[in-house]
């Protein structure tokens, strides 16, 4: 990396580091575990599970940011507009509300943008779409980006970058599956345990990333 | 293979779960329907009402109680970096002899009143950052970048804090691990030279392997372990893969590593030094002092 | 209509929230790498639960149906907040193992699964009882898997050693991989006991 320093510059550098990141090494499903009830739903046919994926690379990608822009303005201990106006307020103990409804809202423009543009993709997807509010990758990636107190930038990343990562796992796991209705599971393992157990595998793999330094 | 999904969903329409705008539909020209929407709306308004005082007050009455955790755990991390055993309740044990002492979780303030003095240091020219503390949102983004550096001093009588030089200090100390940041305290004498103890108070290293760095048997091996040469500059401290006893007990700049957790390791060796380094310019400062007669 | 114990024991095998159901887990996975987290979620899962599923039977009646998600998600997610506040005063070691975790009970989906298909229908009791059969239902698995993931991946269980000093460790089971497999595992023995929760081949 030393040799695009000059090229790009540390900042720029930082940012890839955080997406790379965020996509493999610290991915949403596989290293935290979040997202995996519509991650096991979906990933039966892997036409709509990329379109989930993809669904949920764009809620990651607004609401991180928009999330940030909330607890910035109005919900934080330092918040702009009770500072502007020269209260001392802090509103944070409703974070986790606003962070619901910011997300609630969010997907319902985006079924309404489905519905109008892509209406294919919007019926495949069906009862999962809605679910993508109650998805934890969701709310999870607002929570680890105050968690880790990133700025506006970082948290756009992150956002889209967390996104991927799930849409990278779900396309795998969904074309996986699709190979495996074809061999003889055992009755037991059938579906969900096998689903779990390949998932595990998965994991190992991406863990590969995890001594990655740039 | 089929082009799309053989699975019929049902109507969206009806299906259970669907997210709602509160506002809903336009409402139409009905009576009926406006009196419907215009309850809905005091509902809804009635509900956030509700729940906001019910959390407010909830907030209210216990933050205290959660801001006195937090700042028990910070000085209970920093007691233990000077070296005590810090217990929840007294286990009539002996501490081992890598502790300094013993003390309890509920001595642990007392103790900070009556020994340990506070600071704030300007990273660049060692001086102390008059009346700030480590809290201090002004300093929040100097914390972040480290140009500003909190410490602590130990002296065994706070009150001549200003004649005498203290017996003790602890930095704080912070770097990247493998699965994220890891915060920690490094206590050293008053020679600067000797560590009286470690630890690491917060990871997101995984459990058994990079996370056997806040268990005692890595940290006792740091105890009085050496982060400066003799002729004066400091050591290029390490934790080391292989783990031949001899020869780490006999290397004063070495402790042995977590097997299978190489990177937390490298990791932990690089920001001790580091952050160590970074209070150059104080302690320098503090040993020209304690040198002259 | 389910008798009254059926609603609690139900829950427990075979209508069991994670594995049957396959809700819920998320936090499963998470926080099982040792005993205390585990058994702390459980605690916060069956508070969160019972409290949302009691709340929203009493007003079920008054809620308009254009909103009653966002109701039920209100009614949660104050739930959550305050076991949040709760934890953070009351036991600092504990909020701090489990961070994020305990927040995102909110988007737990047996928690609002439970809300919307049966509180919203049924009486303050049954409800109540639903919610708390689930609840446990969660609990079992949590504590299976923790118990599981502790006992192999560190040789100790609630942080008192089993095998002694010298244990290596399994460090595959204390990884998210472990965690994936031994439910898979888990799975895979209840549903070769009861043999009518065996998925059908497409």
């Amino acid at each position: 990396m030393t040799l695009f320093e000059p090229l790009l510059g540390n900042y720029v550098i930082d940012m890839i580091s955080l997406a790379v990141k965020a996509i493999f090494v610290e991915n949403m499903v596989l290293a935290f575990f979040l997202g995996m009830c519509s991650f096991l739903g979906v990933s039966k046919r892997v036409g709509t599970a990329l379109g989930l994926g993809m669904a949920v690379i764009l809620v990651l990608g607004v609401t991180c940011p928009l999330n940030w822009l909330i607890n910035k303005m109005f919900l934080s201990d330092e918040a702009w507009l009770w500072g502007m106006l020269g209260l001392e307020i802090d509103l944070s103990f409703l974070q986790l509300i606003c962070f619901i409804a910011v997300i609630a809202s969010t997907v319902q423009v985006l079924e309404m943008v489905l519905d109008k543009f892509f209406p294919p993709l919007y019926n495949s997807l069906g009862i999962f779409l809605p679910l993508i509010t109650v998805n934890c990758a969701i709310l999870g990636g607002s929570l680890f980006m105050m968690e880790r107190e990133y700025n506006l930038v970082e948290s756009t990343v992150f956002g889209f970058g967390s996104g991927i990562g799930f849409f990278l796992a779900i396309g795998g796991l969904a074309a996986i599956r699709q190979r495996l209705r074809y061999s003889n599971v055992p009755d037991g393992l059938r579906g969900l345990g096998m689903a779990f157990i390949l998932t595990g595998l998965m994991a190992i793999g991406f863990m590969a990333f995890g001594g990655i330094k740039l | 293979m089929p082009a799309n999904d053989d699975v019929n969903w049902p109507d969206q329409r009806e299906s259970g779960v669907k997210t709602e705008k509160k506002k809903g539909d336009k409402p139409p020209a009905d009576k009926k329907a406006t009196a419907e929407a215009l309850r809905t709306l005091v509902f809804a308004a009635v509900t956030c009402l509700i729940v906001s005082a019910l959390l407010a007050t909830a907030f209210v009455a216990l933050k205290p109680l959660a801001d006195a955790n937090e700042r028990a755990f910070r000085q209970q991390n920093v007691i233990s970096a000077f070296g005590y055993q810090v217990e929840k309740s007294a286990s009539g044990e002996e501490a081992p002899d890598y502790y300094v002492g013993t003390m309890l979780r509920d001595e642990v303030d007392d103790t900070f009143a009556k020994h340990v003095k506070t600071m704030v240091i300007d990273a660049e020219s060692g001086k102390i950052i008059e009346g700030a503390m480590p809290g201090d949102k002004a300093l929040k983004q100097r914390f972040k970048e480290k140009s500003a550096l909190p410490l602590y001093a130990w002296y065994d009588d706070l009150a001549l804090a200003d004649e005498q030089p203290a017996q003790a200090y602890v930095i704080p100390i912070s770097g990247y691990g493998l699965w994220g940041t890891i915060y920690g305290y490094l206590g050293v004498e008053v020679d600067l030279k000797t560590i009286r103890a470690i630890t690491f108070y917060k990871h997101k290293e995984t459990a058994g392997l990079g996370g056997e760095i806040d268990k005692e048997w890595f940290t006792k091996q740091f105890v009085g372990k050496k982060i400066r040469y003799p002729s004066g500059g400091i050591a290029d401290f390490e934790v080391v893969k292989a783990k031949k006893e001899k020869d780490l007990l006999a290397n004063p700049y070495a402790v042995g590593g977590i097997s299978a957790a190489t990177i937390t390791g490298d990791g932990v060796e690089k920001f001790l030094v580091e952050d160590t380094k970074r209070f150059e310019p104080y302690f320098q400062k503090i040993l020209a002092a304690n040198a002259a007669p | 209509m389910k008798s009254t114990k059926q609603i609690l024991t139900d829950p427990l095998s075979d209508d069991n929230p994670i594995t049957v159901q396959m809700l819920g887990i998320c936090s499963a996975l998470a926080v099982t790498s040792s005993m205390k987290p585990a058994v702390i979620m459980s605690i916060a899962v069956v508070a969160v639960m019972c409290f949302s599923s009691t709340v929203i039977s009493c007003i079920r009646k008054i809620i308009p149906f254009k909103i009653r998600i966002i109701v039920q998600m209100l009614v949660i997610a104050s739930a959550v907040t305050m076991v949040e506040f709760v934890l953070k005063a009351l036991d600092y070691d504990a909020y701090r193992l489990l961070s994020v975790f305990v927040a995102l009970i909110v988007t737990n989906c047996i928690v609002m699964g439970r809300t919307e298909g049966f509180a919203l229908a049924n009486p303050p009791l049954p409800s109540f009882l639903d919610a708390l059969g689930n609840a446990l239902g969660y609990s079992v698995i949590l504590i299976i898997v923790g118990s599981l993931r502790e006992i192999l991946g560190a040789g100790e269980w609630y942080g008192i050693s089993l095998f002694g000093e010298n244990y290596p460790g399994n460090g595959l089971a204390a990884l998210p991989v472990g965690a994936f497999i031994i439910i898979g595992l888990i799975i895979w023995v209840q549903r070769t006991i009861s043999k009518d929760l065996v998925e059908e081949t497409n």
